[in-house]
């Protein structure tokens, strides 16, 4: 039971546990301060990153698809402020439009997944039939090792950017749902539900009225959690060349695309790499900094 | 004990189901036709036929799961489209290189995570508790190619400590083994020694601040023994825990590490074999990991209550 | 941990890491040569399939009867010569003594004849051979005849050609199995053999020289002459990603790169322990091939017009910025070799994109969907986008899909509309070998729907082409061989989009590398 809190295991590297040890000692003005601390840093990075994307088409005047093979693995000049990749592109460019696609997809995913695994942690605990069969889906489902299973999804539909999000969903929506459904068993013991059960409330209106602002808090966290994790998986499948189709920038095409020639540019990589991570950094603290604040009592770890 | 241990049992074979079902159907619902391929350019549309009967393609797709599903249990994972080999031989073949791996990674991640971990309980607040949020934020913020590509280029191409990429047998040799594995090791298990000292950090403040310690230390044990026979045992159990779930996040990397390093595992094959579409090799691996990680996770479940009797329920 | 420990394991581990030297100064023998090679080998069967790696394995597996020199001249190879009888009616093949596959076995007339029916099932050249050959006689183990139905020169070319599938001689147990179905034994009579449960396939492979060969006795020349195995073993290291192979290449943890990245080609030029050189003369060329069932591409004048808008120099670069390594080809054959001119190749040389988007309108191109399929692997995903593109800049309503090579192999057999899973275009490449004459190129056709993926229909050229192959004056078949090139630029099966010479790439201490159109590794030494 103890193992459902909040620990499933996680895919390609997403943060379960993030854990600051909260000093005993220290007044409680400068506890609450530090406490917010990520919450701060993180919302300010990923402010900046998304700002970056969003205002892309100020920020740079060329076309991330303009292909321009006289210029090709330029270093950075005046013209291109940070080089150009292999077919001539600007770099700068695509790190701006593929931001749209990295954050997009981690966003998208995350909304996805937490909206499928909120239906099916909220709505299988309440017959004890559809929850064997249904926690016996999503067990199965995350037995088979997530970039695998991802990069499968993405093989048999085909390459596309809502291919990715879908596969990504998928992979990501049992987690939540789990999460969701252990939080739900142990709220429909609590006196309040069997107060309104008693009321005469319906089912829906005890799962939406009830229940659901019971689960946010857990499913706000795991959500956050599962965007960095959306963002890592797909780079990863990008990578590996299984992901985003080449012409559509992202960050992982971008080092997908620069990753034979490392040693020649390693600008290449470098650069979505540094955005990857400092997006992935900035998620991760507002997650652990929204998790201190909305779900204290769940144990980081455990 | 043993009825815990057969009703986890009981459990993992729907599960196993679920697994096998899902894998089947990914492959059905693929575009493109084997068929096609195999007969080639030059084939007539008979050649392509025969062909489709010879693979067994004809048939429903009830009736090609429950063949399949009989192979399985048999033992025979059937034979690659590419090279013609059994899926058992060449899982067999690239078992060695992941298991050594993987094995050589848990190694690394928990003799450096769990001290490490401890280090920053006792102290909180100090200088290694610092470090350790900072390696965890770190690790979990930086991809695992991104990681190994660093890790190769610092230690392999510029100091030449280590191979740029291969793997050697532990039977040619310790020195040769260690010294092929020791980088890819290493990226694998940033993360992973990350999350494992988190756990042992935050389950051991747990432990630390109860009663029966403060006892013990009033009692005049010595830091060591306070820490390792009261604390550390007890605090076991979450530890553990993580040490098996956190697996799947290996198991994940070690496909990517596999390719950044070109180490012939089961990671690659996989990789390849689903770029390419080689069905029977791709149901088979993934078949074959998914049943160990849920075999994995048995063993930690069992471990879990022979660790702490409050769980076998 | 008590800190002692620490110490003394971190003690330990440093004794342990200095002791055990890397894996590469182990195996450096002065007798194994390590090859990067860059594609996979996954297939045992050269006639099953036209991979360049199981080609590779070919070449170093097996042995040809007849086998070209660097004029791609036939010349005898395991044949100790031929005769021509009966008014050019019959080939007699006498073998050389004392060949042996590596069971053991002696080869023998019959080895060879049904090798040479199982090459004739699938091969292109080999098909229009066996439409001329009219029956196979043993004359005794070292002699046997082919019987023509009609005057056929071109036989020995057929027999010693370089591209794939070759005919290589198997074992006749292995040669009477169905063509459709892959061989998985590997028993050959050349110079190395194959070391089949060190092979790992996606990962690495050995060969180990053959006591038992018996080389010729004149020097290499192109495929051809005494091949002689100056190494022990041959291990091929299969690393995909360019830049790890090069990082073990310039760290002597490997010996050869038969394909580096051009990118990185500077690279490896200034390390001076290593050499790099054009070993394949000949190049690799890049093709356009269209979907003549489907519109828009079966209208020629679309075709027409997108060979005005082509400017091959745009394709070239987004392989390689190195002049010296890319070159224009006006024309169907490879340039340089004896069939290739620049006739009638006016159309592709304008690049003009006015001229090209009138010529669109003039067709009546009705914005029909385009489907550009394109591999991602290494050069071709370049290509692809620049093909991409130049369609957008014509005018062309296009989607560019991107896919593996291997999923692209099926999805181009595909003869449904785009909508259906069709497709309209596919840029691909064949090495200069494959483009040398009418009979090897697999795309320069017109037999239309039972052809190579694209379908071109053009009877006038299955006719030329019938009439090169069965012609036995050389000059004659110059002539034919133009006129077949003309004919082409009229109708435009596929554009060709110029050439690329890629260097190998291999240490100092490598020796005897010669020029070839494939990568083979006899007659390559290690000096200590």
């Amino acid at each position: 039971m103890t193992r459902e809190h909040g620990v499933a295991e996680a895919a390609i590297p997403t943060p379960r546990v993030i854990v600051v040890a909260v000093p005993v000692r220290l007044p409680r003005a400068a506890l609450r301060l530090r406490s917010r601390w990520e919450l701060i840093a993180g919302s300010a990075l990923l402010l900046v990153m998304v700002a970056l994307a969003v205002l892309a088409p100020l920020l740079t005047l060329f076309d991330p698809r303009a292909l321009d093979l006289a210029a090709r693995l330029e270093t950075a000049s005046v013209a291109h402020t940070l080089g150009t990749d292999g077919l001539g592109r600007d770099l700068w460019s695509r790190l701006l439009y593929g931001g749209r696609v990295s954050l997009g997809v981690g966003f998208c995913a995350a909304a996805l997944s937490s909206l499928i695994g909120v239906c099916i942690g909220l709505v299988a605990p309440m017959n004890r039939m559809l929850d064997a069969v249904v926690m016996r889906i999503m067990d199965g489902v995350m037995s088979i090792p997530t970039i695998l299973l991802a990069i499968a999804l993405v093989a048999v539909a085909g390459s596309s950017v809502q291919n990715v999000v879908i596969a990504v969903t998928i992979v990501e929506a049992p987690r939540i749902a789990r999460i969701i459904r252990s939080r739900t068993l142990s709220l429909r013991s609590r006196p309040f539900i069997d107060a309104a059960i008693a009321s005469g409330s319906s089912l829906p209106k005890i799962i939406l009225r009830h229940l659901l602002p019971g689960v946010l808090p857990q499913l706000i966290v795991q959500a956050t959690f599962v965007c960095g994790g959306a963002m890592l998986i797909e780079s990863a499948l990008s990578f590996i060349g299984a992901g985003t189709p080449p012409t559509i920038p992202s960050w992982g095409n971008i080092m997908a695309d620069g990753k034979a020639l490392w040693q020649i540019r390693p600008n290449l990589i470098f650069f979505p790499a540094a955005c990857l991570s400092i997006s992935l950094l900035a998620v991760n603290l507002i997650a652990e900094g929204l998790r201190k604040i909305l779900s204290p009592q769940s144990a980081s770890g455990g | 004990m043993i009825g815990y241990v057969a009703r986890r049992l009981l459990m993992a074979i729907p599960v196993m189901f679920v697994v096998a079902v899902v894998v089947f159907s990914l492959l059905y619902f693929t575009p493109g036709d084997p068929a096609l391929v195999i007969a080639g350019d030059q084939a007539s549309v008979a050649d392509v036929a025969r062909v489709r009967i010879a693979l067994g393609l004809d048939q429903p797709p009830f009736i090609r799961f429950f063949g399949w599903l009989a192979h399985i249990l048999r033992g025979d994972l059937g034979v690659s489209i590419f090279t013609g080999q059994t899926v058992s031989h060449m899982i067999a073949q690239r078992l060695e290189p992941t298991l050594s791996l993987l094995s050589f990674s848990v190694v690394l991640s928990v003799s450096v995570g769990v001290p490490f971990g401890i280090l920053a309980a006792r102290r909180p607040a100090g200088v290694m508790d610092s470090l350790l949020s900072v390696f965890i934020i770190g690790s979990y913020s930086v991809p695992v190619f991104v990681a190994g590509y660093i890790v190769a280029f610092i230690f392999a191409s510029t100091m030449k400590w280590f191979p740029v990429q291969g793997f050697s047998p532990i039977g040619s040799g310790l020195g040769d083994f260690v010294s092929c594995l020791m980088l890819p090791a290493i990226t694998l298990s940033l993360l992973y020694s990350a999350i494992i000292a988190g756990v042992t950090r935050a389950s051991m403040l747990e432990v630390l601040s109860q009663d029966y310690i403060r006892t013990a230390a009033a009692k005049g044990a010595g830091q060591v023994r306070i820490l390792f026979r009261h604390a550390l045992k007890n605090a076991a159990v979450p530890i553990v825990t993580m040490i098996g779930s956190g697996l799947a996040t290996l198991i994940g990397g070690a496909v990517i590490v596999e390719d950044v390093f070109a180490i012939p595992g089961l990671g690659r094959l996989t990789v390849d074999a689903i770029l390419h579409r080689d069905y029977p090799v791709i149901q088979g691996v993934v078949l074959v990991s998914s049943a160990a990680y849920v075999l994995i996770n048995l063993a930690v479940d069992v471990a879990y209550a022979a660790l702490d009797p409050r769980i076998r329920y | 941990m008590q800190r002692r420990d620490v110490l003394t394991g971190l003690a330990l581990s440093g004794v342990a890491l200095a002791a055990g030297c890397k894996r590469s100064a182990r195996r450096a023998q002065a007798s194994t040569l390590r090859v990067i090679h860059a594609q996979n080998l996954s297939n045992l069967d050269p006639i099953f399939t036209t991979e360049p790696a199981t080609k590779d394995f070919g070449f170093l597996t097996y042995d040809q009867l007849l086998a070209v020199d660097e004029n791609f001249q036939a010349r005898p190879q395991m044949a100790a010569g031929w005769s021509i009888e009966d008014n050019g009616l019959s080939y007699v093949f006498g073998l050389r003594p004392g060949l042996k596959f590596h069971n053991g076995e002696p080869v023998r007339s019959q080895d060879c004849i049904a090798s040479i029916k199982r090459w004739g099932v699938r091969d292109g050249f080999g098909q229009i051979a066996m439409s001329f050959i009219d029956g196979f006689a043993v004359i005794d183990d070292a002699r046997f005849k082919i019987k023509l139905k009609q005057p056929f020169g071109l036989l020995p070319d057929a027999l010693a050609k370089s591209t794939p599938s070759e005919c290589f001689i198997m074992p006749e147990h292995m040669a009477n199995t169905d063509a459709m179905k892959p061989v998985t034994e590997a028993i050959g009579s050349g110079p190395f053999r194959f070391l089949k449960d060190e092979w790992v396939s996606g990962s690495h492979a050995a060969w180990a020289r053959f006591e038992g060969y018996v080389p010729r006795a004149e020097p290499v020349s192109g495929l051809a002459g005494g091949k002689v195995a100056r190494v022990e073993r041959v291990e091929w290291s299969i690393i995909g990603d360019p830049s790890t192979a090069m990082a073990s290449l310039l760290a002597g943890e490997q010996d050869y790169w038969d394909a580096p990245a051009a990118d990185l080609v500077p690279t490896l030029k200034a390390d001076p322990n290593l050499v790099v050189e054009v070993r394949v003369k000949t190049g690799g060329y890049v093709m356009l091939q269209f979907n003549h069932l489907q519109p828009p591409f079966n209208n020629v004048e679309v075709r027409r017009a997108v060979a005005l808008a082509l400017d091959q120099r745009q394709f070239l670069r987004a392989v390689t910025s190195d002049p010296a390594y890319m070159a224009s080809c006006y024309s169907y054959y490879a340039c340089g070799t004896p069939y290739a001119s620049e006739a009638g190749a006016d159309i592709i040389r304008t690049a003009d994109l006015q001229k090209a988007r009138a010529q669109l309108q003039r067709s009546g191109y009705a914005g029909e969907k385009v489907v550009l399929l394109s591999a991602q692997d290494g050069m071709m995903g370049g290509l692809g986008q620049v093909a991409d593109d130049l369609f957008r800049r014509l005018g062309l309503n296009t989607e560019l899909v991107v896919m593996d090579f291997a999923t692209m192999a099926q999805r181009r057999l595909n003869k449904a509309p785009v909508g259906k899973g069709g497709w309209s275009a596919f840029v691909t490449g064949w090495t200069g070998a494959d483009i040398v004459n009418p009979a090897v190129n697999p795309m320069l056709r017109g037999g239309g729907e039972r052809g190579y993926a694209g379908w071109a229909a053009d009877p006038v050229l299955e006719a030329l082409r019938h009439q090169w192959a069965a012609s036995v004056d050389p000059a004659d078949r110059m002539k034919l061989a133009t006129a077949i090139q003309v004919q082409a630029f009229q109708t435009l099966p596929y554009l060709p989009l110029g050439s690329i010479r890629a260097p190998c790439a291999f240490r100092k201490t490598v020796t005897g590398v010669f020029p070839a159109p494939v990568q083979v590794y006899w007659n390559i030494g290690k000096s200590a």
